[in-house]
């Protein structure tokens, strides 16, 4: 894309960018810290997970702080304009994404306190896809890629379905073996708190297409979580 | 022939002929001329000399409602607004061709007087213009020469109306026999404003209206266009984009003599489809 002839309007919205890559990198290790927490039963990690989540909402009120004076002092248009309003959604999904990391982060401390869980491992590949789908979410962003920022929005089915398996395993679990109910709730509701990551991240993914074609996505999500109408035989 | 009877108290509606099939419901008459613009051009050429400033202009602009003409200077744009009055006849070396039909009749026919065509079609400029008259003249002015009042109290009628209309009664029903020219910039243009709408016409005209106004005087002209629209097609040329934007329902975009892109405001300010409209409303180098 052409420059803007006042180079200052240039740098306004090249560092409203960088502030916004700089939060998805963030709300990213903040969310594999949260389930690295989990894994590897830390919970000093889960507690400054929980802390750092005062640096996410920080950013997001400076970002919010610099769309107000982009819009106030600049008076974007067409293709500024939706960077702009851009900015501000992206930065809310990301936000958001974080206070789940946070979320996350908070209820390892009743499943740090009861035995391991069975199913464990399969909350680490959905934790996986999750923070994949932020990374690629992220990179279609910064390399204002509409083609990435589709295939983000294609891949949220992905979490749905660790959702359900992930949600049938833990009540399965549960059935059998009542000594560990506690922390098979909680992780019930960390599995739902993945499962939100991929709707946000697919949020993210369709303003990025509504900055670069100026069009929204018309076509209906694709969405597989089960989770609400799921009841397991006794 | 196309009418110009402007001693009519009729409604401007009410002087348009249906072209084509002749049709009987007044219902159906109602919905064809609504559908009607007031302006079709097609293949507008003006030269000035052999030099051809605008190429080729095709476009339809609304019976009542705001179009904005932006683009960088040279682009043809104020060029295109004189076509819609015959304005360009006044420069020796201009020559305008294509067609400019206003209702259906083409305004460059040989038997349309254009000074008969600008009581129709308005015209407010840059800079205002008021006559060195007193207030009350500037307004009379027209409707005079045009003989739209047969009695001193139709005449302070119609310019009562016209002052109220412009937004410029309150702040100057006492002084009406104050110079025009008296009056600050905005309170002029309002002036002008109220001279070209005392003739009753369909169309204005504004070339760069706001250009020498104040922000206070700029809002109160920009209301007053808000509220004409309604009963008036207006054409505006302008170069402050936010104006374009506030203001009007239909932008084109023109440059170096081409209309580039004509479409819905809101269309043209959030989602251009064309680079070299983008480029400009947003100060890029093209």
């Amino acid at each position: 894309m052409n420059e803007h002839i006042v180079t200052s309007f240039n740098d306004v919205m090249d560092e409203l960018s960088d502030e916004l890559v700089h939060m998805g990198q963030l709300v990213r290790k903040q969310l594999k810290g949260a389930l690295k927490a989990l894994e590897t039963r830390n919970a000093d990690l889960a507690k400054r997970i929980r802390k750092n989540d005062k640096q996410v909402d920080a950013i997001n009120d400076d970002i919010e702080e610099r769309v107000m004076n982009i819009l106030a002092l600049r008076q974007p248009v067409a293709v500024d304009l939706r960077e702009t309003i851009a900015a501000l959604k992206i930065a809310r999904e990301l936000e958001r994404i974080g206070d789940l990391a946070r979320n996350t982060a908070k209820r390892s401390k009743v499943i740090l306190e009861e035995e391991p869980i069975k199913g464990m491992d399969e909350i680490a590949k959905m934790g996986e896809v999750a923070i994949k789908i932020v990374e690629d979410v992220m990179a279609a962003y910064q390399a204002r890629d509409v083609e990435k920022a589709i295939a983000v929005w294609n891949a949220d089915e992905e979490i749905d379905d660790y959702c359900n398996t992930v949600f049938t395993q833990l009540l399965s679990g549960m059935m059998v073996d009542n000594s560990n109910i506690n922390a098979c709730t909680q992780m019930t509701f960390v599995a739902k708190n993945l499962e939100r990551v991929g709707d946000h991240a697919t949020n993210v993914a369709e303003t990025i297409h509504y900055v670069l074609t100026g069009d929204r996505i018309d076509e209906r999500r694709p969405k597989n979580d089960k989770t609400s109408s799921t009841i397991v035989e006794i | 022939m196309m009418s110009l009877n402007t001693q009519s108290d009729e409604e401007p509606m009410a002087r348009f002929k249906p072209v084509g099939e002749v049709i009987n419901m007044s219902e159906k008459r109602e919905e064809t001329i609504a559908v009607q613009p007031k302006f079709q051009c097609r293949d507008v050429r003006v030269f000035y000399g052999d030099n051809e400033a605008l190429h080729g202009i095709d476009i339809e602009v609304a019976k009542t409602g705001v179009t904005a003409l932006i683009g960088p200077s040279g682009c043809g744009k104020s060029t295109f607004l004189r076509v819609f009055n015959r304005m360009n006849d006044t420069i020796p070396t201009a020559r305008v061709t294509g067609e400019v039909l206003m209702d259906g009749e083409n305004i460059y026919a040989k038997h349309v007087d254009p000074v008969l065509l600008r009581a129709r079609v308005g015209m407010v400029f840059q800079k205002p213009n008021p006559f060195p008259k007193s207030i009350y003249d500037n307004v009379a002015y027209g409707p005079r020469i045009h003989g739209l009042a047969t009695t001193n109290d139709e005449l302070d009628a119609i310019v009562e109306k016209s002052l109220k209309r412009a937004g410029l009664w309150n702040e100057v029903k006492d002084r009406l026999k104050d110079p025009g020219t008296g009056l600050s910039g905005g309170q002029q243009q309002r002036l002008v404003i109220a001279r070209a709408i005392a003739v009753n016409p369909e169309v204005i005209l504004m070339d760069e209206p706001a250009s020498a106004l104040d922000p206070i005087a700029t809002a109160k002209l920009e209301e007053l266009i808000d509220e004409l629209k309604e009963k008036y097609c207006i054409v505006i040329v302008t170069h402050s984009m936010a104006q374009a934007a506030r203001v009007s329902q239909k932008t084109a975009f023109f440059h170096l003599g081409y209309l580039v892109e004509y479409d819905e405001t809101q269309a043209i300010f959030t989602n251009p489809k064309d680079q070299r409209t983008q480029d400009y409303i947003t100060g890029r180098t093209g």
